[in-house]
C-alpha cells in the first residue's frame, strides 16, 4: 500500500505511526462515545431547528448560480419554512429576500435560477420588484390603501458574500457577522483563487437519514479501504495509508466551529481508460492551481457545508436537514475551466469515478440512520482518525449552548 | 449496426460503428450504462480503449467554442466511455452494488456542445 516516496510524510514517520496523537494533540474534545440521541430525536432537531439553523450563518450557494447582472435564484429551506430568492442587481450587488410577495403571501419567483432584466413580477396579481427589493408597480395601485411603496418591498434577509459564496442569516438580531462565524477558516482561504473554478456538475440526493449522519459519514477516510468497489480502489494511494493498509490523517485542526484534515497522496496505478486519457491529455490536472497545503483537504464549515479539495478539484456539499430522519445532499462539483474538448472529457472522467464513490456512500448513510433508530446501543465509538467528526459534534453542542464563534 | 450512423474526425471514421454510444446527456448516458446487457458493454470498452489516448491527443487541440459536429460526436463518444470505465474495470457490472439508484445521481447542469441528437 505505501510504495510513497512523498517526502511531507518521510519527514514526519510519526503521522503513520504515532497512535492517538490527535486525541492527545485535542484533549479538550475527550474520548467519550457519542450518543445517538442527536441522530435520532426529535427534542434535538427541534432544537438545532430554532438555536442551530435559525441563528447560524447559511451557506446557499455561490456567485455559480447567478447568471450576471440582474439574475437571480431561489431556494427553500425546508427545515426553517423559509423560502429565498436571492438577486444580484445591475452592479453586481447581491441580496437575498423573502420569496414572498408583499400583496398576499404568494411565493414570488418559481424558477431555480434565471435573468430578470426588468423586474421580478409576480404570478398571482403582477406586483413587480427591482433586484434591490423595492416594489416598482402595483397594478391598479390607486385602489390600494399603503401609504408609500417604500413600506412594502420585499422582505430582506441578512446577506454576506465571501469568495463568491453567498450566507445568510435569519438571526436579525446581527450579533454576529460573517467574517466572525468563519473565523480563522475564512482567513486561511481569504486569497484563495476560487475563481479558477467553475461548477460543472451538481446533485441533489435524498436520504433516509438524519443530517449529521450524511456529515459524519464523508468527515473522515477510515472508510475508505473496506466500503465498496471505487472505495477500495481509491484506498490504494489517494489516501496515505499506513503499513497495514489504514488510512491516516496529514493534519486535522479545529478552526473556531469549522474542522479542517487533510491527506497526502501516494502513487497509485491507474485503470487502462484514465491511463488513456492521460497519456492522450497530459495536461489536464498537470499544473496545480490551487494553492493546496496537502493534495486532500477536507473542511466542515459549519454547520451544514462541506468545502473540499481533491488536486485542482472543488466539491461542495450542503446537507439541507428535511426532518430529524430526512435529509437532501447536495453536491457540488467544482473544476478549471476545460482549455479543449480533451480537457472536457478529462472532467468528465474525474467526475463519473467521483460520482460512483458518492452513489456507494448513499445506502450506508441510510443503513447507518436505521441503526441508531434501532437504539441497539445508546452510544457510537469514534476513532483517533476520526476525530474531526468528534469536533464537529462539540461546534454542534457549543452552538446550541449559545457559543456562537 | 447502429440506428443511424454519426459522422466522426477524420482518421477516427472506424468509431462509427459506436454511433449509439455517442450520447449527448448524462442522464442518457446513465440509462445506456444500467441498460445495455453488460457482455455488450465489454464489446464496446475493448474495440474503442485503443484509440482513447490518440482521440484526447487529437481533441486537446481543438478549442471548445464552435465546437464541429464530429468533435461533438467523439466528444460525446468518450464521455460514454467514461460512464462505462468504471462499471467495466472497477464493478464489472453495470450497476453499483449496494449503492444508491445511479438515476438519481444525475447532474442538474448538463451543458452539451452542440444541442442534442442529430449529430449525422
Amino acid at each position: 500500500m505505501t510504495t510513497t516516496d512523498d517526502t511531507r510524510l518521510a519527514n514526519e514517520p510519526d503521522v503513520m505511526d504515532d497512535v492517538k496523537r490527535w486525541s492527545r494533540r485535542n484533549a479538550e474534545l475527550g474520548t467519550s462515545p457519542l450518543t445517538t440521541d442527536r441522530f435520532i430525536s426529535e427534542e434535538w432537531f427541534e432544537r438545532e431547528r430554532t438555536e442551530l439553523f435559525g441563528k447560524s450563518w447559511i451557506n446557499l450557494g455561490s456567485v455559480h448560480d447567478l447568471q450576471g447582472a440582474n439574475s437571480f435564484f431561489t431556494r427553500d429551506i425546508v427545515v426553517l419554512d423559509k423560502q429565498v430568492v436571492v438577486t444580484m442587481d445591475a452592479d453586481g450587488e447581491i441580496r437575498a429576500f423573502h420569496n414572498v410577495c408583499s400583496h398576499r403571501g404568494m411565493k414570488l419567483m418559481w424558477e431555480d435560477a434565471g435573468v430578470c432584466p426588468s423586474a421580478m413580477v409576480c404570478r398571482f396579481h403582477g406586483w413587480a420588484y427591482g433586484q434591490d427589493g423595492s416594489v416598482k408597480s402595483v397594478p391598479d395601485e390607486g385602489e390600494f390603501h399603503f401609504e408609500s411603496r417604500a413600506d412594502i418591498g420585499l422582505v430582506p434577509i441578512r446577506t454576506e458574500v465571501w469568495n463568491g459564496f453567498v450566507f445568510v442569516n435569519f438571526d436579525d438580531s446581527g450579533t454576529t457577522t460573517l467574517r466572525e462565524h468563519l473565523g480563522p477558516l475564512g482567513e486561511k482561504f481569504e486569497n484563495f483563487p476560487f475563481d479558477v473554478l467553475r461548477l460543472a456538475y451538481r446533485y441533489d440526493i435524498s436520504e433516509r437519514a438524519n443530517w449529521k449522519v450524511a456529515v459524519d459519514a464523508q468527515n473522515e477516510i477510515y472508510h475508505v479501504p473496506m466500503l465498496a468497489p471505487v472505495h477500495r480502489f481509491l484506498a490504494q494511494g489517494a489516501f496515505a495509508s499506513n503499513d497495514d493498509g489504514y488510512t491516516r490523517l496529514h493534519d486535522f485542526a479545529r478552526m473556531g466551529l469549522h474542522t479542517r484534515y487533510t491527506s497526502v497522496s501516494e502513487e497509485y496505478e491507474e485503470t487502462p481508460f484514465s491511463q488513456a486519457l492521460i497519456d492522450g491529455n497530459p495536461g489536464w490536472g498537470a499544473e496545480q492551481l490551487l494553492p493546496l497545503d496537502d493534495p486532500f483537504e477536507f473542511h466542515v464549515l459549519f454547520p451544514n457545508m462541506v468545502m473540499s479539495f481533491f488536486g485542482n478539484m472543488m466539491f461542495t456539499y450542503n446537507f439541507w436537514p428535511i426532518d430529524v430522519n430526512h435529509v437532501v445532499w447536495e453536491i457540488r462539483l467544482h473544476f478549471p475551466e476545460p482549455a479543449n474538448l480533451a480537457d472536457l472529457v478529462s472532467r468528465e472522467f474525474g467526475a463519473k469515478r467521483f460520482r460512483d464513490l458518492l452513489c456507494e456512500d448513499k445506502t450506508g448513510h441510510e443503513a447507518i440512520h436505521r441503526g441508531c433508530e434501532s437504539e441497539a446501543r445508546p452510544h457510537i465509538f469514534l476513532g483517533d482518525q476520526e476525530v474531526q467528526i468528534r469536533a464537529f459534534h462539540r461546534s454542534v453542542d457549543d452552538y446550541l449552548e449559545g457559543k456562537h464563534a | 449496426m447502429p440506428d443511424a450512423t454519426y459522422v466522426f474526425p477524420a482518421g477516427f471514421e472506424e468509431l462509427a460503428e459506436f454511433s449509439d454510444w455517442c450520447i449527448s446527456r448524462d442522464e442518457d448516458r446513465i440509462a445506456k450504462r444500467l441498460d445495455t446487457a453488460f457482455p455488450e458493454t465489454v464489446a464496446f470498452y475493448d474495440a474503442v480503449l485503443p484509440h482513447v489516448a490518440r482521440a484526447m491527443s487529437y481533441l486537446s487541440t481543438r478549442p471548445v467554442e464552435n465546437c464541429s459536429v464530429e468533435d461533438t460526436n467523439l466528444v460525446n463518444l468518450l464521455k460514454t466511455m467514461a460512464e462505462m470505465a468504471n462499471a467495466v474495470e472497477i464493478y464489472h457490472q453495470g450497476a453499483i452494488p449496494d449503492a444508491g439508484d445511479l438515476r438519481l445521481y444525475t447532474s442538474s447542469i448538463d451543458a452539451d456542445l452542440l444541442g442534442s441528437d442529430t449529430h449525422g
